[in-house]
């Protein structure tokens, strides 16, 4: 059930008014929000539901049994049944195939002769969305940071919250279940801010993600086609349309959880206007990054043992980070980069900090230097990203330019006409550090700007239901 | 590193508002986008961007304000529309003639619900005359081609030959009518994308013929290579929607005792020469006469008339030059054919 489709639009307005009508009776409307959220998750492939139930009562049980044990041994067993049969679950939807593949080429590369074992397997949506999910609840009890679910209702919304469910934000137990367990009570503001997240949701993905699809699709997918500028144009197209897809599905999901009375993280803060790899990451899917963060970096021994030790943990966590994204090499690949940019960020970083001590007018020139400079850098990884094979990176890279063809200036005022939007409202939420800047305009300016957007979703939104690109991470 | 005052992540700050705060931005909202729609209605009526659709409401219009019966009643697609100059038969024949040919997604269907309306508000016509392409007898029918229909909602299912449309069809026709900012979609982004054509081609008083002036070699090339596909990707078929209109044309002759010419399009004359072609062609000739057949006032003119690549605009539709040579020979075929019997 896509957030853009009829069935969904339905199926919420529906789903709304008796959640509303329940309002009183808090154990009542939780239950409704399982089922609608199973009943969500089911629209998919119901079969799928097994292993969301799955993971749900294997981590359910796990938390409430760590609570009850001192027992450090236990304990650590009890952690790796959580971690063990989420990761194999992950693991065997997600990765057989690659790892086959991989080792099968391997193989063949030192001259061993090995056949060829492919599972026909399909990739559950949002499975790595809810798993990680569901292991930083077991991990924190383990950690003592977090007290279990009292019943497995409460635990099975945490888990299933169908806003959030199949392309995040990743939420955090410590952050959600409180929400779950606490009377609700929507207000007004939070509903304002919640519609005006909806309707900028659907234009980021509609009209933004959408339209630019059309432009990075034909670009990258006949890439020998193009050179020069188009080849530029391609990937600018992509850079919008993966931030429009997967922020303005953040965006919609965010507001329908404030429109039930729910807040969700911010999981993107202006990513296209960081200065520097290391600030790009706390604007970029900032649930996954403050998740890997959290979970893999810190364990590791984050920056506490000496430059070459944090050079190591940045670049396995980016590796992972990159593979989470998918069963490819090209993710890897893209991991891989951008962990080589925070480390020579890092490197480089007491450089960096005597620049921006200049007076402010050139610090504030620095500061628009240093976004050019890692918009070029993001693009670079989003054109690793979006390849399908080293060739096409090689030719990517090495035809890049600023020659014109024929088609670039339909391109540009395609992608003008959709990107112009974007940009100011972004100028507008940057300069004053407000996402939700355009809630507090004026009346006369305010809603102008909200027909505009209703105005443009409707004349350029493109009709036909395009899945969101996070889907099949 | 330390960031310059201004580069800080942005917040998320909910500002408390009143629910009656919501629900005036919502209304107005909705005020505007409708304001903005009925100003696009206007706008579209006015600087119509897609021709075809404009005429089938122009040659409606000249259909409701004829206040005489006429002595030939053309019908057609647009191959007619550009095919069959009125003045020339009225300057040969001395006698008055309406020119109805709208566009071939129109169908067959169309015209036979503008005959049927004349003859129940003039009576029986003289003459009739139907100009199809080959390849209209095969098209399904498409319901934005019934919204510039002038007529209320549902007429369809007052006209003769009634037709059911399907829910979904009739809310294309609801959309097209009164939300074209959803519609007509492509109109207006393309206008968005070219602001300069915004006042270009205001509509001017419905005309009954206009073709080209200049010929286009290289676009009949193109467009006679497309048939050939076609041909060679399709079987002949008759639509149900041609095929109702058919039916009730042998049953308005019988009833109503008038001539109804029935002929093809010009066609370029090398598309014709091709083997697929011709084969796809006979087909539909055959089925066209075994629908004649059924009643003797249906006489239909079996042969096209061929034409070489200069007097084309497209592989069947004529300039100004061969408009004249068509319309002369139809002329003299007709009645040829009515000296004969």
């Amino acid at each position: 059930m896509l957030f853009q489709s009829f069935v969904f639009v339905r199926f919420f307005l529906l789903f709304y008014v008796i959640y509303l009508l329940l309002a009183r009776n808090l154990k009542a409307q939780n239950l409704l929000l399982l089922i609608a959220s199973y009943i969500f998750y089911g629209f998919w492939d119901w079969r799928f539901l097994s292993l969301l139930w799955l993971s749900t009562i294997i981590d359910f049980f796990v938390g409430k049994f760590l609570a009850q044990t001192e027992d450090i041994k236990r304990r650590k067993l009890l952690l790796a049944i959580s971690v063990v049969s989420n990761l194999s679950i992950l693991g065997f939807f997600k990765y057989f195939n690659f790892f086959a593949a991989s080792l099968i080429n391997l193989f063949n590369l030192v001259g061993l002769q090995a056949d060829t074992i492919t599972l026909n397997i399909l990739l559950p949506v949002g499975i790595s969305f809810y798993t990680f999910q569901t292991l930083s609840y077991t991990i924190d009890i383990y950690r003592r940071k977090l007290e279990p679910a009292k019943n497995l209702l409460d635990f099975g919304v945490y888990i299933a919250f169908f806003p959030q469910l199949v392309a995040g934000p990743i939420e955090r137990a410590s952050n959600l279940i409180p929400q779950v367990t606490a009377p609700r009570k929507i207000k007004a503001g939070q509903v304002n801010a919640g519609l005006f997240l909806i309707l900028w949701g659907y234009f980021k993905k509609i009209v933004v993600a959408d339209n630019a699809a059309l432009i990075a699709n034909q670009v990258f997918n006949n890439y020998r086609d193009y050179q020069g500028l188009d080849l530029i144009i391609g990937t600018l197209a992509f850079t919008l349309q993966i931030y429009g897809d997967f922020s303005g599905y953040s965006d919609i999901a965010r507001g329908l959880a404030k429109l039930m009375g729910f807040e969700l993280m911010v999981n993107f803060n202006l990513p296209y206007f960081a200065i520097n790899p290391s600030d790009f990451w706390s604007r970029w899917h900032i649930s996954l990054s403050s998740w890997l963060r959290d979970y893999l970096y810190l364990p590791l021994g984050g920056n506490r043992h000496g430059k070459f030790n944090t050079y190591r943990n940045l670049t396995l966590t980016m590796l992972l980070g990159g593979l989470w994204h998918g069963a490819a090499w090209n993710f890897v690949l893209w991991g891989g980069f951008h962990s080589l940019l925070l480390v020579v960020y890092r490197f480089f970083e007491l450089q960096f900090n005597k620049i921006s001590l200049w007076p402010k007018k050139l610090s504030s020139l620095y500061v628009l230097v240093q976004m050019l400079l890692m918009l070029i850098f993001t693009n670079i990884g989003w054109i690793i990203f979006r390849s399908s094979s080293l060739e096409q990176i090689s030719y990517f890279l090495t035809n890049l330019g600023f020659t014109p063809s024929d088609k670039s200036f339909y391109f540009w005022k395609d992608l003008f006409l959709i990107a112009f939007p974007l940009l100011v409202m972004q100028i507008c939420q940057y300069f004053s550090g407000d996402l939700l800047i355009v809630t507090k305009f004026q009346f006369w300016l305010r809603v102008p700007i909200y027909s505009f957007l209703v105005i443009w979703l409707i004349v350029f939104g493109v009709r036909e239901s395009v899945e969101f690109i996070y889907f099949q991470f | 590193m330390t960031k310059s005052p201004q580069h800080q992540l942005s917040q998320e700050i909910i500002k408390p508002v009143k629910i009656r705060e919501i629900v005036v931005s919502l209304l107005s909202t909705f005020a505007i986008v409708s304001l903005v729609n009925w100003a696009t209605i206007w706008y579209l009526e006015n600087y119509p961007r897609h021709v075809s659709y404009s005429r089938i409401k122009d040659k409606w219009e000249l259909l409701l304000d004829l206040e005489e019966p006429v002595d030939w009643l053309i019908l057609g697609d647009s191959s007619c529309h550009q095919g069959v100059n009125p003045k020339i038969i009225e300057s040969q024949l001395k006698e008055s003639v309406l020119n109805l040919c709208t566009f071939a997604d129109s169908l067959a269907l169309n015209n036979v619900w503008m005959l049927d309306y004349y003859i129940k508000k003039h009576g029986v016509p003289k003459n009739v005359i139907l100009v199809h392409v080959y390849d209209v007898w095969h098209r399904e029918l498409n319901a934005n081609v019934i919204a510039p229909i002038p007529f209320r909602s549902k007429f369809w299912q007052e006209m003769e030959p009634k037709i059911e449309l399907t829910e979904e069809e009739e809310l294309q026709i609801f959309l097209s009518r009164y939300f074209p900012l959803y519609a007509k979609d492509y109109s207006i982004k393309n206008l968005l994308k070219n602001p300069t054509s915004f006042l270009q081609n205001p509509k001017g008083e419905p005309v009954e013929f206009a073709t080209a002036s200049e010929a286009d070699v290289q676009r009949v090339e193109e467009n006679s290579a497309d048939h050939i596909r076609f041909v060679q990707e399709n079987e002949p078929e008759l639509s149900r929607e041609n095929r109702l209109a058919l039916e009730h044309l042998i049953k308005l002759t019988k009833s109503h005792k008038f001539n109804l010419y029935l002929v093809n399009s010009p066609i370029y004359e090398q598309l014709y020469k091709q083997k697929d072609l011709l084969e796809y062609y006979q087909q539909v000739q055959g089925t066209l006469s075994n629908f004649a057949s059924q009643s003797e006032r249906i006489h239909y003119l079996r042969e096209p008339m061929l034409f070489p690549q200069e007097q084309l605009e497209n592989s069947d539709h004529l300039i100004e030059s061969g408009a004249q040579i068509y319309t002369q020979e139809l002329i003299r075929k007709i009645s040829d054919y009515q000296n004969h019997n």
